[in-house]
């Protein structure tokens, strides 16, 4: 058995994009909470590339929406601190953080066939976008419209610019939504399973945009996935969640080479690209435990082929295990 | 897109035909010749029998019908009796009246009903909701000639505020320009007259209006509902608009398309709704021409009232389906693409 | 099967006012003691709620006759003859619908047609033609307002038709049989005949108002029966001398057909309920 290092210190909130402490999100239905989201931690850095990968029912989405706070409070509660630069999206007033979405912080969603209005063209979508945050003439929105639209790699703005969302393929609505993202030039883009629904030749396309922008604007990244394979050859750092809690977290190849985790583990063997020939194709046994029936300890404990009774018993916390590596777990892999 | 346009009102034809068919059809089986059904009963034999060529009354029924035919589009639609007049002067005299009524009770109804609705439909589940929900019932379960009774009740009878009938008050008149007294009456710069009609046109049209308020209202709130779970709702929060924005430039105009077909589907009942108001108030329009050409059994005129309301309807059908034409631009790219 | 809310304010306003026309109607002989018919020119014109009334709860009319005997006999006819009109158009539409779309082809186009003519006419200018045409019976009013009644029951047993046979097609060889009288009993019959009775509560209500306006328009029952309609159209010639004669057969189509809107309502509500808005 190893010792457990003590966690690192967080950076300094001032170089920081988004950062979470301690988050805790509950979803509301008239009197009634449930918690979803547990103890969440992170901290993302100017143009860092970001991935918080999860099953589904892990929350991820739920951190997605409660950053920019696309659900009244009536609907979710934030604990914690979560701040987004230097507002505490907790505690915001409606109106900041009206200020802040599409402003500060954009986000890119799922289904980009559904996520457009059908009855307005490219080009008033994202043009609604400035005029919601700025003053800009006609004549300068319109231009950077057309700039937005070859960002996002369209070779014949002015022809696509006048279309409307059903003469355009998925991927190309996507594109759309991403220039929609960037239009005020943020510091941070959600991006919430925004390949999900596409296919893979696109999918990758996608990817090397939103890399593309990061690169020229030093745009921070948020990338919401299920998908460990997608994110290893763009993400900075991954975050690993199960069951509303971060299981692991560090540098995307290391976690990914070596997870210390025995989820992370289990799931990378999951994936069919890791199969070697003649392998069985593995996958984890047991169920994800439902919202309301968490329990203190590792919520992975019982699917774990690591487990000791003491995983369950108290909250664990995060560890490091490797340099710049942490994972939440008392037996960590080495 | 005029190609469009074209098409599209030449297949109401098909449907025109059916229907002249079929009153055809009613005339031919109803008790007795069409002869002397369609005459005065002390017609002379000369008379009948002159009917008779005519009409063509011994000739096979096909034969008949295409003579018929070709009288519509002829706008021959026979001889009022009791007018001695022809139908379709009687009724072009009226029609402005009645389309003025209608015009005005539809837009009444939908600039209460469509707020209305938009505020029910934001205020779901709540009290809001509830107290508009039970408005709307009642405004569509009350008659609209019990409700025109009870506001003459109030406010001509018991008030004194409004006239209780016509169009216009003895000694009143309007240069027809348009026959619609509330344009003609401003064309001309007769502020008077204007505020004469107007009293005179309110309560006929708050109590058409007060049939449709109710339908109106209950399809804007469940248009809105529909479309606020859409996904791009969501777009538009993270570009950070507010929720008024959202609504009127994103709720709105998507749920206009729902909501113009329900007000489409109504269009028959406020055809109906009309010769009721205009009887109750005395509305020189086409609907107290049918009232009285049923009592009196003028039955040429009936006849032709019943095309011409029909006729319009059918044309109005095809008028909204041009409407979603130009409001949705899907609808236009799948006309493109079914004609490649 | 969905959960029958019946505590759901609709359901119980709707029952309640739907219930007391229906108790007025049918036991009204026993709470009045005068006769509809009966006229008596001394007591003409008498006031509702008022003591002087010599016992009419509702008033009398220009002739004296008690306005409450009156209402009790409009109830009826209203009743019965939107029930027997909601009847014939259910059965009839739903038995042309059915047969039009398992026939299919030609004969399904050109029953499709008729509806189509059928339903090109405004409402009540088809009953009015009719009425004007045939003569005003009691058999040519029923029929004048089935006319265009049985076109949604059509509409829903033909699609309803339509969809069984394409499962035919596409199974498998040995489900068939034995198996296509089970589908109808389990899938299309439920959902036909609650489809049905939902439209047929609203039809009711429509039956009512339209039998009512034709009344109103001198178009309906023969004036000797008392209807709510006719009654409507005698009182507003008092109306201002006598607001009782207007008011109170208006109010009686205004509670029954609030009652079946809202008992309409709460029946569609339990099979179709809706979600929540994605606004902030």
């Amino acid at each position: 058995m190893s010792e457990s290092k003590p966690a690192p210190q967080p950076p300094a909130s001032r170089d920081l994009v988004a950062e979470g402490r301690g988050v805790g999100i509950f979803l509301r239905r008239g009197a009634d909470e449930l918690k979803v989201v547990d103890n969440f931690d992170f901290a993302i850095g100017r143009g860092e590339f970001f991935a918080l990968v999860g099953e589904s029912g892990s929350g991820k989405t739920i951190i997605a929406r409660a950053l920019m706070r696309l659900l009244p409070p009536t609907r979710m509660r934030i604990a914690g601190s979560l701040r987004l630069g230097d507002t505490d999206v907790a505690k915001a007033e409606e109106k900041t953080m009206r200020r802040l979405r599409g402003q500060r912080v954009s986000m890119i969603f799922q289904e980009p066939m559904t996520s457009l209005n059908p009855i307005m063209t490219v080009e008033d979508q994202i043009d609604e976008a400035m005029r919601v945050h700025g003053t800009a003439s006609k004549a300068e929105r319109a231009a950077r419209i057309s700039q937005l639209l070859s960002d996002v790699l369209f070779r014949n703005p002015d022809q696509v610019r006048r279309m409307y969302p059903h003469e355009l393929s998925g991927g190309m609505r996507q594109r759309v939504m991403i220039a929609i993202a960037l239009a005020n030039d943020p510091t941070l883009l959600i991006a919430d399973e925004p390949t999900t629904a596409l296919d893979v030749t696109i999918q990758h396309e996608i990817m090397e945009i939103l890399v593309g922008l990061r690169n020229r604007y030093s745009l921070s990244v948020l990338f919401i996935s299920h998908d460990l394979a997608l994110v290893h050859s763009y993400a900075d750092t991954v975050a690993v969640l199960y069951g509303g809690t971060l299981m692991e977290r560090g540098p995307t190849r290391q976690v990914i080479h070596a997870p210390t985790h025995p989820y992370t583990a289990a799931l990378l063997a999951c994936m069919p690209q890791r199969r070697l020939p003649g392998q069985r194709q593995t996958a984890i046994e047991g169920n994800v435990p439902p919202v309301t029936e968490w329990f203190q300890g590792c919520r992975f404990a019982p699917r774990c082929p690591r487990r000791q009774p003491v995983c369950t018993e108290a909250a664990i916390p995060m560890v490091a295990t490797r340099e710049q590596q942490e994972a939440r777990c008392l037996f960590p892999l080495t | 897109m005029l190609k469009n346009i074209a098409w599209r009102l030449l297949g109401a034809i098909p449907v025109l035909l059916l229907v002249m068919f079929g009153v055809f059809v009613l005339v031919n089986l109803a008790p007795g010749d069409a002869a002397t059904l369609l005459l005065p009963e002390d017609a002379t034999p000369e008379q009948v029998a002159s009917f008779r060529a005519a009409w063509g009354l011994d000739q096979p029924l096909l034969v008949q019908f295409w003579r018929f035919l070709v009288r519509i589009v002829h706008l021959d639609l026979g001889t009022s009796l009791r007018y001695q007049d022809s139908v379709g002067h009687l009724i072009a005299m009226r029609l402005p009246a009645t389309l003025e009524l209608a015009l005005v009770s539809l837009a009444l109804a939908v600039a209460v009903g469509v707020p209305v609705g938009t505020y029910a439909a934001l205020k779901k589940g709540k009290l809001g909701d509830g107290v508009v929900s039970i408005f709307a019932v009642a405004g569509v379960s009350a008659p609209s000639f019990w409700t025109g009774i009870l506001l003459v009740l109030l406010f001509s009878a018991t008030l004194n505020l409004l006239p209780s009938g016509s169009r216009l008050p003895f000694g009143v008149s309007v240069t027809p320009t348009t026959g619609f007294y509330l344009v003609d009456t401003l064309i001309h710069g007769d502020f008077d007259s204007f505020r004469i009609a107007v009293r005179h046109i309110v309560l006929p049209a708050v109590t058409l209006a007060f049939s449709m308020v109710g339908i109106i209202a209950r399809i804007t709130r469940s248009a809105i509902v529909d479309v606020g779970q859409e996904e791009f709702v969501y777009t538009a929060v993270a570009k950070g608009l507010s929720r008024g924005q959202i609504v009127r430039r994103h709720l709105l105009p998507n749920a206009a398309i729902p909501i113009s077909t329900i007000v489409g589907l109504e269009l028959g009942s406020l055809i109906s709704g009309t010769i009721i108001v205009e009887v109750i108030f005395s509305w020189p329009g086409v609907g107290t021409l049918l009232y009285q050409s049923v009592t009196v059994r003028d039955t040429q005129l009936t006849i032709g009232v019943v095309l011409v309301y029909t006729s319009m309807f059918i044309v109005l059908n095809v008028l909204i389906d041009l409407f979603y034409y130009l409001v949705d631009p899907r609808m236009r790219s799948s006309y493109a693409k079914a004609r490649a | 099967m969905t959960r029958w809310r019946f505590r759901d304010p609709k359901f119980v306003i709707g029952v309640l006012c739907v219930g007391l026309i229906v108790v007025m109607a049918a036991f009204g002989d026993f709470l009045s003691p005068f006769d509809a018919q009966r006229q008596n020119l001394m007591d003409a014109m008498l006031p509702p709620f008022d003591v002087e009334s010599a016992g009419h709860i509702f008033g009398t009319d220009q002739l004296g006759r008690d306005v409450f005997a009156r209402m009790v006999s409009g109830a009826r006819v209203s009743l019965l003859i939107a029930a027997v009109v909601v009847l014939i158009s259910g059965v009839a539409g739903v038995c042309i619908g059915a047969v039009s779309g398992y026939l299919g082809g030609v004969r399904d186009l050109f029953i499709q047609k008729i509806v189509e003519t059928f339903w090109a006419f405004p409402a009540i200018l088809l009953a009015i033609a009719i009425l004007a045409l045939f003569g005003q019976t009691l058999q040519n009013l029923i029929l004048a307002l089935t006319l265009q009644r049985w076109i949604p029951y059509a509409r829903l047993a033909r699609a309803q038709t339509l969809s069984l046979r394409s499962r035919e097609f596409v199974s498998a060889s040995k489900i068939l049989g034995g198996s296509t009288t089970w589908i109808l009993r389990r899938h299309i019959l439920p959902n036909l005949v609650a489809s049905s009775i939902i439209i047929a509560t609203f039809s009711m209500a429509t039956a009512i108002i339209a039998e009512a306006s034709l009344s109103f328009l001198g178009l309906g029952v023969p004036p000797s029966i008392p209807t709510w309609g006719g009654m409507l159209a005698e009182g507003r010639s008092y109306v201002t001398s006598a607001w009782w004669l207007a008011v109170f057969p208006g109010l009686g189509i205004f509670v029954t057909v609030l009652g079946l809107n809202l008992l309409g309502d709460w029946l569609r509500d339990q099979f179709d309920p809706k979600e929540d808005l994605n606004l902030v």
